[in-house]
């Protein structure tokens, strides 16, 4: 991955528990370039958990105009990724992210001239979680 | 005497952080004599705000330009034909965006809309028709690596003679009259592990080419703009390569271009706005400021020598030059910027 300022947020990363499971974590990432990104560019987000990719179907993102999966992003032509936002990415992962220190890679992969020409630009954290949330 | 103005785009870097608000940005332009304000609607707007025309924020931008003394000048639209990963957008398709941009253009009162280089001429031509329509000017942005002497303007140019319209033409970028890549650039490429003696081999290159270039004056045909390389450099990359160059060093001078400032007095009956692009700015020069890889002295020399009476934005460009991880400060500053390169501006135009 190629990690840039900025593009993952501090926004807290945390687990999310939906009717009492865990079905997962979020983070929040921006997109690289300067101008709002068309859904249908997006190709892929990539999220590793100490060196373990999760992407794909594992991933959603909920921006103001609402949630989508990455098969959705694909037929977007009208919905951006705006400028600045902090998408809430969602990774699934049943359990969530475990107690203790993680290093967290986040990153986008995206076609067109304003996109990451072939390689996940994003960027990575250290956290340490205390009984599901980042401390 | 052209008009001076500044292009939202400059303070990407802030509005990115946000740490500076759309009102914060009009407010800086206006602080600091600006009086034009061009917009990339996809960087400034949501998608909400864009493919709705927000009644609110269409009121709001009114206030801000007649509270603050402000102009709207050329809103910059794209073409992203290629955003469906599985087809190409069809010309209908295409053209529909377009009079949307239009629309939202005229909605918030800005008198030219940015025509795409990606657009082929019986798009542009059917473009053409609806924006004159809402009396909005289609202003292809010549950008480098295109040249005021490349196939596709001069073919613009021949487009806009045979329809006749008053609504159509062009903005430089000042980019294509570039003495090199910028000190900002350079650093981040050596940060990446680019050799600064690469580098000032390729400089010296491109300074001899460049000279060939203007000397010989001839129309380059160069394609798509994303195989092109700069004019005379195919050789010294080679050369560069067998130096231990790599692509970091090729990067910085791809696709740089230096036009003859002369060119824009040649073609200025086309030339209906200016981007006024700029990267560091250094003391001395006109208006206390120079910028060591842009001639912007030479262009607003040429724009003087023309005649030119339109705006002119400034745009900074070195926003993504600071935003790798090894870089030393958090970004640039934006305002202090623009407003070192609106004093240079204002210097050369006066001669």
């Amino acid at each position: 991955m190629n990690f840039l300022k900025y593009l993952l947020g501090d926004e807290k990363i945390r687990n999310r528990v939906v009717d009492g499971r865990t079905t997962g974590f979020t983070l929040h990432l921006r997109y690289p370039n300067y101008r709002g990104m068309y859904l249908g560019y997006i190709t892929d987000i990539r999220v590793d958990v100490d060196g373990v990719p999760h992407n794909g179907d594992a991933i959603a993102v909920t921006f103001k105009s609402g949630t989508f999966t990455l098969a959705e992003m694909r037929s977007c032509g009208f919905t951006r990724w705006n400028y600045g936002e902090a998408g809430e990415v969602f990774v699934r992962l049943p359990g969530g992210l475990a107690d203790g220190p993680h290093r967290i890679e986040a990153g986008i992969l995206s076609r067109g001239y304003l996109g990451t020409h072939g390689e996940y630009v994003g960027g990575f954290r250290d956290i340490v979680v205390e009984k599901g949330a980042e401390k | 005497m052209a008009k001076l103005g500044v292009s939202l785009y400059s303070y990407q870097f802030e509005c990115f952080r946000g740490i500076l608000s759309l009102e914060d940005c009009l407010a800086h332009a206006a602080s600091i004599g600006a009086r034009g304000i061009e917009m990339v609607p996809e960087q400034t707007l949501t998608d909400l705000e864009y493919e709705t025309i927000d009644e609110g924020l269409v009121a709001r931008w009114k206030d801000w330009m007649s509270r603050y003394g402000l102009v709207p000048t050329n809103m910059n639209l794209y073409d992203d034909f290629d955003v469906y990963p599985n087809r190409t957008q069809t010309d209908d398709e295409r053209y529909a965006r377009f009079k949307h941009g239009v629309l939202l253009a005229k909605a918030m009162g800005f008198t030219s809309v940015r025509g795409s280089s990606e657009m082929p001429a019986r798009l542009l031509e059917r473009c053409l028709r609806i924006a004159e329509c809402h009396g909005i000017v289609v202003s292809v942005e010549i950008h480098a690596p295109f040249s005021l002497k490349s196939s596709y303007t001069q073919e613009w140019f021949e487009l806009i003679d045979r329809t006749g319209t008053a609504y159509a033409g062009i903005h430089p970028d000042c980019g294509i009259f570039s003495k090199g890549p910028a000190a900002c650039r350079i650093d981040q490429a050596v940060r990446r592990g680019a050799k600064r003696a690469v580098i000032d081999y390729l400089q010296a290159a491109y300074a001899e080419a460049s000279a060939k270039r203007q000397a010989e004056a001839t129309v380059l045909d160069l394609g798509d703009y994303r195989d092109v390389v700069a004019y005379g450099m195919a050789q010294p990359f080679e050369k560069a390569r067998a130096m231990g160059g790599t692509a970091l060093e090729e990067g910085l001078f791809r696709r740089l271009t230096y036009d003859d400032p002369s060119w824009l007095v040649e073609y200025k009956r086309y030339i209906k706005h200016f981007h006024g692009k700029f990267y560091d700015m250094m003391p001395d020069g006109k208006g206390g400021f120079h910028d060591p890889s842009v001639d912007v002295e030479g262009a607003m020399s040429g724009l003087r020598r023309a005649g030119y009476q339109g705006w002119i934005s400034s745009e900074y460009e070195g926003a993504g030059a600071y935003r790798d991880l090894a870089c030393p400060v958090d970004g640039p500053d934006s305002r202090g910027l623009v407003e070192k390169h609106q004093k240079l501006m204002a210097g050369a135009l006066a001669g």
